[in-house]
């Protein structure tokens, strides 16, 4: 009897098995040391040493004796959880209920950083193409600027499956690491006295209820009504944000919030890793989505600190907006917040920035979806 | 370059345009519901002047 009939796995792994093992232990390690989005990453580097074995059964397998195929659980919950898209919207209902509209409503003008920082999106997808990539393939690329790793996960599992894996590493490997990758781009395009800039606090302001209420109603509405594409995100989105605000069903917003997202991100990130095998992910392609992730979260920075330091020309001096504030309309929600507060700190111990950050970085969640829906509106009709 | 890089140009243009125009939207949205809805609850004042010294003290 020969060593490859005694120890299939063993004579069936390949450098390419060798080197996403190592992956998943990296990124079990990140997750555990450094507390890089552990929820996510941990699943995701342990089912990539799960896929990496050869012949697992967590993946469908032919049989040898028979010739049929055995279903692996991951491909089950793949085809039930991430191609059907119901992980990434059940976990949408999740955020949803743990968003608070309120900040928006201090400060509505804010809202439109949400857009200006899902520029490197665009600028990523544009330069993907020319980095050889296909439009859907370029179009996943850039998603992952929207620091949402949801939204990615859906933009890329309807345009381009085949890079789900390198995607999602990239997205949520990134959003972990937005405290070290925007404070150096932040700094580049803003002078000492930029970064000193003090902002109105509107922290006082009181929202009523209703406001609150009806404000995921009529976004719904109104998000369908021009883009119905976008639907299924954005609804989704605001549903888990009425069960919130609707003030009698406590009970279901703590179970969203809480053992829905746990669930829900257990399964997400293990059946991520079934597309992390190592034929599918040790590609030249990896590198260059990984290096494009980046490229895409520094020009979403640089996109709204611009579009900050732009309205500044246009506003009353009392009302002008710190351009760090601009770097939050990203989704990463409440790191991005946090790191320009602290970096605001850093310039001037009394220079309070947590509340403008928070209100842009709550339009950065709003925005990224949008972005999500567009994209998914507009790709098709342009391939 | 490629066909897609033209696209992927057009689609950028359609698609900032696109994101601004709903948040322009959404802001005007927050700015009308603030309006229509405010927040009327003021703090709570003591029925009559007398009341505020009628502690336990």
């Amino acid at each position: 009897m020969e060593l490859s009939q005694l120890f299939p796995a063993i004579a069936g792994m390949t450098w390419q098995n060798l080197i996403m093992i190592a992956v998943g232990f990296t990124l079990i390690f990140l997750a555990i040391k450094k507390q890089y989005e552990p929820t996510l990453l941990l699943p995701m580097g342990f089912g990539a040493i799960l896929v990496n074995i050869p012949f697992t059964a967590a993946l469908t397998q032919i049989d040898p004796a028979t010739g049929q195929a055995l279903e692996g659980a991951l491909d089950v919950f793949f085809k039930a959880g991430i191609a059907t898209e119901v992980f990434p919207l059940l976990i949408f209902v999740a955020i949803g209920a743990m968003i608070d509209f309120s900040p928006l409503f201090q400060r509505p003008s804010l809202l439109l950083f949400g857009a200006a920082a899902q520029f490197g999106i665009f600028v990523t997808m544009v330069f993907a193409t020319a980095v050889g990539f296909t439009l859907k393939e370029a179009a996943s690329i850039g998603i992952i600027g929207a620091a949402d790793g949801p939204t990615s996960i859906i933009v890329s599992s309807i345009l381009a499956p085949n890079l789900l894996g390198p995607i999602s590493v990239a997205a949520y490997s990134y959003m972990a690491l937005v405290p070290i990758i925007q404070p150096p781009v932040v700094r580049l395009l803003t002078s000492r006295k930029e970064r000193m800039m003090r902002m109105r606090s509107d922290a006082n302001k009181k929202v009523s209820k209703t406001a609150l209420i009806l404000f995921p109603i009529l976004v719904t509405v109104l998000a369908g009504l021009i883009a119905p594409s976008s639907l299924a995100l954005i609804g989704f989105l605001m549903f888990g944000n009425l069960i919130r605000e609707c003030g009698v069903l406590n009970s279901l917003s703590k179970t969203a919030q809480n053992e829905l997202a746990n669930l829900v991100t257990i399964l997400l990130g293990i059946t991520i890793a079934s597309t992390m095998t190592g034929d599918r992910f040790v590609t030249f392609d990896t590198i260059k989505i990984l290096s494009l992730g980046i490229f895409a979260f520094v020009f979403d920075t640089a996109g709204g600190v611009l579009f900050a330091k732009a309205m500044n020309l246009f506003l009353k001096d009392e009302k002008k907006i710190n351009p760090m504030v601009g770097a939050c309309g990203i989704s990463a929600f409440p790191m991005s917040a946090r790191v320009i507060h602290g970096m605001g700190l850093k310039e001037d111990p009394h220079n309070y920035l947590l509340m403008p950050a928070i209100s842009a970085n709550v339009g950065g969640q709003i925005g990224s979806v949008i972005v999500g829906g567009l994209i998914l509106m507009l790709v098709p009709l342009f391939a | 370059m490629s066909p897609d890089f033209y696209k992927a140009l057009e689609i950028s243009g359609i698609g900032i345009a696109g994101v601004f125009i709903f948040m322009t939207i959404f802001f005007f949205v927050l700015i009308g519901l603030d309006k229509a809805f405010p927040n009327e609850k003021k703090p709570k004042k003591a029925a009559h002047p007398a009341d505020e010294n009628s502690g336990d003290e």
